[in-house]
């Protein structure tokens, strides 16, 4: 067996001015060619774990115990050792690769300035080196992506370039924080499939930080599990359980007038609206106490869509009434009376909070008459009141949205992915207050998600959306499975469950590029489909009714196209 | 200590001057014995005479009244009218906007110390004038740095919250944009202070600001420049003032940015 790499030995994280160590105990070490996942919920100091490895801990916090690198110890923070291993020894890689890269350069000369820095290349060695880089990492036309700025490219193609940063200097040990947490699940498992062919062909170690249990089997051996009150315990990764709650109940079939119904709704961007539609002509209704799902890959229009629900946005044309008035077309009075009938809770909810209030205050302001009760409601305790919103977690503020949303005593609750950034437990016990919302109150939910799994345990129908249009709609019910390319496409991005599928089959799985391709008019899902008829390249087809509840756009009929459905 | 430096002096010398002039009693404009004057400091004077044997530190004390004021008064009617138009720019209707912001320009467009001579110099000077005036001409950087603010406060997500909550447009200002405009508007105006006790003098220097028997520090250095060589005393000693104010309100104004972020007590030390 091979030297360790990295070891800690009973590593010790704490705030300074606290008295409990956020971590204590931790004893873990990592040998070339091992990948090592740290995993545990949110705030249980995995991140910290993870900077302490690299010496990079907020200067608010303080280590104790051991870190050998090689066996040699790393003491002082500031130690010149540790910044001279930081590059050719080890690497860190952030969760949000916008942050970590400066948006007033190119990401080519991000990566070439580690090059000429740290590897001591000339100016022309480095380019070509940083080329090398960005075809490892499978960056489109590698050639060219370095004179693009960070804006220009998706979040996929960031974490990318912030890879082939940290290979620059051909390191030995990798450690990704959350590498994949704010991407979509196609993209996520295009990145973890580069990260574990990277770490094969270099013979890295990898440590994999992450919160999402489901993952680790796919990447690790053995996995150190933090956060249970206990010192972190290390585990094969393949006995780590993934808890499968039960359904927390569905929602009953429609019945009665909708509550909401949205018609033609269409959403445009940019100052002379010529671009295509986020969001093209979208029609749905929802009915008292029933939760619908409305899943899509990230850019398909969810959010848009949810923004002009609420009247948010500007430039929107269509209907949306509540209770049978249009709040498109209200004004004064009226409209901030019928806005509160209609309430959207963010996916970052932090944001939708004002950092100069105090959570109680916001609970007032929304109309809540018992702050303490309010709290209680969402499983929070009455002394939550008097915190500030950047003194709460994650999850803390996410209930505490949800309780002002639910304090306006709404008919609608649009809830635009509340659970992505959230660990298990946290999303099942935001997932149980909405289902009790709607079961007590009857109030209706559309759930936002990219995660199908989760909309088939608590939705009645599941809308899915793409490029701006609903493709299909279906019961979970099972009666009538989904069967649009997109929806397919989305399914098969979610991670197998352990044990369900080998990670050779989850990653073999054809990359989101190669199943779409032209755009233009007519159905732009033609080239992945595998029941297009000519029709299909020069218009949009309409939804047909393949079953009770299920829709999907698709002319496996031959009824003839509506004319608005013909995309210009 | 760098930290606390800036509230420190700004206190001291607001303190000084309020409670200085109720210690030193005596009237600073009374002419002195004609053989105490142009005397370099000594004990009982510690910051020395001047050419009516009047004490140095006592003009001082009562100038610094003046001077404070003036930089006070000014920057109270700038960030007001600043912060007025800068709000409604970003937050009122939006053919507002347009109109308030060529109108920020235009005045942007004068150079400022030249409108303010101008003015002064048509104007019979006095101090209450000259107050009024760096008031006025003072607003347009508050106002252009106050829309810039609300502009992007107004698409943040919790001020869409708060509309979506049904809270009237005032209400939304009021709670929601303004308290998350403070900082920006209390920085603002501490630096603007240093500046303008700094253009006062400027002015007094010129002859165009305090006229005598009114004392601010701007005009002893007016009065001193004659013995520049025989009574250095007599400009070194308010330069110095003038100086120590405006570092003091620059360091009270970095200190107040920092303080004011709710989060700051989290990022000490970083």
């Amino acid at each position: 067996m091979t030297a360790p790499l990295l070891t800690a030995r009973g590593l010790e994280i704490i705030f300074k001015g606290r008295d409990v160590p956020v971590v204590s105990g931790l004893d873990l070490d990592i040998r070339p060619g091992e990948t090592l996942a740290v995993v545990g919920p949110s705030g249980c100091g995995k991140s910290l774990t993870a900077r302490a490895l690299c010496g990079l801990l907020p200067a608010s916090a303080r280590w104790g115990g051991e870190i050998l690198w090689q066996g040699t110890p790393l003491t002082d923070p500031d130690d010149a050792r540790w910044s001279a291993l930081r590059g050719p020894g080890l690497t860190l890689i952030l969760q949000e690769p916008l942050a970590a890269l400066n948006p007033v350069l190119t990401v080519g000369a991000q990566v070439e300035e580690t090059l000429r820095v740290r590897a001591g290349l000339s100016r022309r060695a480095a380019r070509a080196r940083a080329r090398e880089l960005f075809a490892e990492v499978h960056l489109p036309h590698p050639d060219r992506v370095g004179q693009a700025y960070p804006h220009q490219l998706s979040g996929g193609m960031r974490q990318r370039v912030l890879l082939a940063a940290a290979l620059a200097c051909d390191p030995r040990l990798l450690i990704a924080d959350e590498p994949t947490a704010s991407l979509d699940l196609t993209v996520q498992r295009e990145i973890l499939a580069l990260l574990d062919r990277i770490r094969r062909e270099r013979n890295l170690a990898l440590l994999f930080v992450t919160h999402d249990l489901s993952l680790v089997p796919l990447l690790a051996e053995r996995a150190l599990v933090m956060g249970e009150g206990t010192p972190p315990r290390l585990v094969a990764a393949t006995d780590l359980a993934v808890d499968n709650p039960a359904p927390p109940g569905r929602s009953t079939a429609p019945e009665g007038t909708p509550v909401l119904s949205v018609r033609g709704l269409q959403v445009r961007y940019g100052p002379d609206e010529s671009g295509p539609p986020a969001v093209a002509g979208v029609d749905l209704d929802l009915w008292p106490g029933e939760i619908v799902g409305l899943a899509g890959e990230s850019g398909c229009g969810k959010t848009s869509l949810a923004r002009a629900m609420v009247g948010q946005l500007s430039h929107v044309s269509g209907e949306v009434r509540v209770r049978d008035r249009n709040l498109l077309k209200l004004g004064g009075a009226d409209l901030r009376r019928t806005r509160r009938s209609i309430q959207l809770a963010c996916q970052d909810a932090g944001a939708s909070l004002n950092p100069r209030r105090r959570v109680g205050a916001h609970l007032l302001e929304a109309g809540c008459p018992d702050p303490a009760a309010c709290l209680a409601r969402v499983g929070l305790t009455a002394d939550m009141a008097d915190r500030y919103p950047h003194q709460l977690s994650g999850g803390q503020r996410q209930r505490v949205a949800l309780a002002r949303n639910l304090s306006a005593a709404p008919d609608v609750l649009v809830a635009d992915e509340i659970t992505s950034a959230l660990d298990k437990p946290l999303q099942q016990q935001v997932l149980d207050l909405l289902t009790a919302a709607r079961r007590d109150d009857g109030l209706a939910i559309l759930l936002i998600s990219h995660d199908l799994d989760l909309l088939q345990r608590v939705c009645g129908r599941i809308l899915v959306m793409d490029r701006g249009a609903v493709v299909e709609v279906y019961p979970t019910d099972g009666s009538s499975p989904p069967r649009h390319p997109c929806t397919l496409r989305l399914a098969a991005a979610l991670p197998p469950r352990v044990g369900t599928l080998q990670a050779s089959e989850f990653f073999a799985v054809p990359e989101a590029d190669e199943i779409d391709g032209e755009t233009g008019s007519g159905c732009p899902w033609t080239s992945g489909c595998t029941s297009r008829k000519s029709v299909c390249f020069k218009v949009l087809p309409p939804l047909q009714n393949v079953a009770p509840g299920h829709w999907v756009r698709c002319p496996e009929s031959d009824a003839p196209v509506p004319a608005h459905f013909i995309d210009t | 200590m760098m930290r606390r430096a800036g509230f420190l002096i700004s206190v001291g010398l607001i303190l000084v001057s309020a409670l200085g002039p109720l210690v030193l009693s005596q009237d600073p404009t009374a002419l002195g014995p004609v053989e105490l004057g142009l005397q370099a400091p000594t004990w009982s004077h510690p910051c020395g005479t001047d050419v009516h044997g009047r004490d140095v530190l006592l003009r001082l004390v009562h100038g610094g009244r003046v001077s404070l004021l003036v930089g006070w008064l000014s920057v109270v009617v700038a960030v007001t009218l600043g912060a007025t138009v800068g709000l409604a720019a970003g937050l009122g209707p939006r053919w507002l906007d347009r109109p308030l912001m060529y109108l920020t320009d235009a005045f942007l467009a004068f150079p400022r110390i030249f409108l303010v001579l101008l003015l002064v110099s048509l104007i019979s000077p006095s101090l209450w004038l000259v107050m009024v005036v760096l008031g006025l001409t003072g607003w347009m950087g508050v106002a252009r740095l106050v829309r810039a603010e609300t502009l992007s406060l107004r698409e943040r997500d919790f001020v869409h919250a708060a509309r979506g909550l049904g809270l009237t447009a005032r209400q939304v200002a009021v709670r929601h944009v303004l308290p998350n405009l403070l900082p920006t508007i209390l920085v603002a105006a501490a630096l603007r202070i240093g500046g303008t006790i700094l253009t006062e003098s400027f002015l007094s220097f010129l002859g165009l600001g305090a006229q005598a028997p009114t004392i601010s520090w701007g005009a002893m250095i007016q009065e001193g420049r004659d013995h520049l060589l025989d009574g250095w005393w007599l400009t070194v000693f308010p330069g110095l003032a003038i100086a120590l104010t405006v570092v003091g309100y620059n360091l009270l104004a970095d200190d107040l940015r920092r303080r004011m972020d709710p989060r700051a007590d989290e990022e000490a030390g970083s």
